[in-house]
């Protein structure tokens, strides 16, 4: 039934140049409602740049990008963020100052009633500490709720990152390498995170990585990205089948 | 819900904020407790620069504004006061436009993070601040130029009634209070704290009852009438304070406050949260104006003249920073302690060292930035628990050795 499902991001021959530099060159791709997307390639390869134009840091040089059908090329980060994009960082990046529980909860509240509202107490709106709690029990931090974010453990933080993006309900999850700098113990961690999320949460998720078995076990199809452009796509299996990814990214391993 | 649930409940809510009742009715004693007429002018004008140093911590400690044109607020919000209080208006009504002018100029602050941030937003504002300096002096039809505009007192002021009700206040406050402390003494009698501060309010009432009669009587006996406005003016600036400290104190507290700090915090982040950085900044800068306006507002009457040079020029800005500092940032309470410290030293000092005054203050800022760079209430709370165990481990060591003995 794949002709069902739904596009609810799609690219059409976006390209970002620095100067001279052409670091995504005329990169049209799609995801699928409801699929886990992995995006690989070798350093350099684009990726980073690539996802920093799709959630709006950047702005592409040229192309389009659209989102559940509505082109939001020239949307706002934050308006995007409120159409149902949530991101992590590959640099952790969360309120250092702030407690886990505070960081959670302060995505939480994108999504509900009291933006603007500056009367009441954020204790007296109850729907946020629940949600964030459940959050936090799904990625296993809610032991240490009352912590100070700086003073986690970088494993911990990187799953911070995920609970901040999930809290936003997003439609689509942007994970921007969730294991970067992680020990391998806690890698497998971080992992168990991200699938956990797929079952509770059913959402659709575009991940960048560099380690490729993590890719392997999460992902339904990888995307292969190499100066800029896409070289393949396919199923992980296909992916370490095919020739060309062997030479330019396996190969050079 | 029967009338002693309600009481029970309203009681149990005050139980949890002692020490600021403590505080209130501390302050609304002030006039009665004051040894002469210029120690309550005094405290009036710390409660004003409390004010205006409150407002500044919305922005800057909250939200991370560092704003350098702070004065534009206050000084727009006194002259707004007195021109339109001068085209005899009534006095509320003044102020109100006040804090309406201040609300706008911090619009207009806010708008210009949308183009500048850091430190260039800094150096704007300073210039904004200036420009609006240069033009309250020059267009003398507005604001009577260098010479400035004399205020009058609102006649609302004077009145014997004011007296009475401020007195009936301060005793109320002080009751509460004493309901509250008796109540915590019956429920644990062995804490020692409560102890201390059930002495400290047995000494207060005996001031007050010591002192008011004789400040009731100069009422009574149709005293001069500047003592009683004095001591008025005192009241009208601790109302406003307190409303809008706990109006400010609401505000940190809601949903938008946390957005406030959660901009200071990480920028970036909270954008991709998908706030609108910009909106909670025009809002955090609107509040603070709000407020300045205010302090604005009242501290036009209290002088009784305004210049440019008084109410608008960078050195407000300058003082207000340092209140801030000293007392720490995005606490509230802590720049308007640094606000009371700072003005109490400026005035008191003269009278001990003289001409060496500045020097002596400055010697002071460096200590407390080399050894409490956070400031006297972000210090106290990190390091408060850890001072308080000392505290008690002295105790208990002073204590041990008898034990000793008697053990042996």
């Amino acid at each position: 039934m794949t002709g069902s499902k739904k596009t609810i991001l799609e690219t059409k021959d976006l390209t970002k140049k620095f100067g001279e530099l052409v670091v995504v060159n005329n990169v049209s791709m799609g995801v699928e409602q409801g699929t886990c997307m992995g995006l690989i390639g070798p350093n350099g390869a684009g990726k980073t740049t690539f996802f920093n134009l799709i959630c709006g840091l950047l702005k592409p040089t040229s192309g389009k990008i659209f989102f559940k059908e509505e082109d939001i090329t020239k949307l706002s980060p934050n308006g995007r963020a409120r159409r149902g994009m949530g991101r992590s960082f590959q640099i952790t990046n969360v309120f250092a100052h702030l407690s886990v529980m505070e960081n959670v909860r302060l995505a939480a509240q994108t999504r509900g009633k009291g933006n603007y509202n500056f009367f009441s107490s954020v204790d007296s709106f109850r729907d946020y500490r629940r949600k964030t709690l459940e959050i936090l029990e799904t990625v296993g931090l809610k032991q240490k709720a009352f912590y100070l974010a700086d003073f986690l453990p970088h494993g911990d933080q990187r799953k911070l990152e995920i609970a901040i993006a999930i809290a936003t309900e997003p439609e689509l999850l942007l994970l921007d390498e969730p294991t970067a700098g992680v020990s391998l113990e806690e890698v497998e961690d971080v992992v168990d995170v991200i699938q956990k999320i797929r079952q509770t949460h059913k959402i659709t998720i575009l991940i960048v990585e560099h380690k490729i078995d993590v890719i392997m076990d999460v992902c339904d199809l990888v995307t292969v990205m190499h100066g800029g452009t896409i070289i393949a796509t396919g199923s992980p299996k296909e992916i370490t089948r095919n020739e060309l990814v062997q030479t330019v990214y396996l190969g050079g391993n | 819900m029967t009338m002693a649930a309600i009481i029970g409940r309203i009681s149990e809510v005050l139980a949890k904020k002692k020490s600021m009742l403590a505080v209130l009715a501390l302050l609304f004693a002030v006039p009665f407790f004051a040894p002469s007429r210029y120690y309550v002018i005094l405290f009036a004008e710390v409660l004003i620069w409390a004010l205006l140093a409150m407002s500044y911590d919305l922005a800057l400690g909250y939200t991370g504004l560092v704003s350098f044109g702070h004065a534009a607020m206050f000084g727009v919000g006194a002259y707004a006061c007195a021109i339109i209080f001068r085209m005899s208006f009534p006095f509320w009504l003044a102020v109100l436009a006040a804090m309406a002018f201040g609300a706008l100029i911090g619009l207009v602050f806010g708008v210009l993070t949308l183009r500048v941030g850091g430190i260039y937003y800094s150096l704007v504002t300073l210039a904004v601040a200036e420009v609006i300096f240069a033009v309250f002096n020059k267009w003398v039809e507005l604001s009577g130029g260098e010479t400035g505009l004399s205020v009058p007192r609102p006649s609302e002021l004077r009145s014997d009634l004011l007296v009475y009700l401020m007195f009936a206040v301060a005793i109320l406050v002080t009751a509460i209070l004493m309901v509250v402390v008796v109540r915590d003494l019956i429920k644990r009698s062995s804490t020692k704290i409560r102890i201390i501060h059930s002495v400290l309010l047995i000494l207060f009432i005996a001031l007050l009852i010591y002192s008011v009669p004789s400040k009731l009587d100069l009422v009574s006996q149709g005293s001069p009438k500047d003592i009683q406005t004095m001591n008025i003016y005192y009241v009208l600036a601790l109302v406003p304070l307190v409303l809008s400290y706990l109006a400010a104190s609401r505000i940190v507290n809601s949903p938008v406050g946390r957005i406030f700090v959660a901009i200071r915090e990480n920028e970036e982040r909270t954008r991709m949260l998908g706030y609108s950085i910009f909106k909670y900044r025009l809002i955090s800068s609107a509040f603070s104006g709000l407020f300045a306006g205010l302090a604005g507002a009242l501290y036009a009457p209290f002088i009784l003249s305004i210049s440019p040079t008084s109410v608008l020029s960078s050195s407000v800005t300058i003082n207000v920073l340092l209140y801030s500092i000293l007392g720490g940032l995005g606490t509230l309470v802590g720049p308007m302690i640094g606000a009371g410290i700072i003005t109490f030293l400026a005035n008191e000092l003269t009278g001990y060292v003289g001409e060496y005054w500045m020097f002596v203050l400055g010697l002071f800022y460096l200590l407390v930035i080399m050894f409490l760079p956070y400031g006297i209430m972000v210090t106290w709370k990190i390091k408060g628990t850890s001072v308080r165990r000392t505290l008690k481990k002295l105790f208990e060591s002073i204590r041990k050795p008898t034990s000793k003995e008697v053990s042996q």
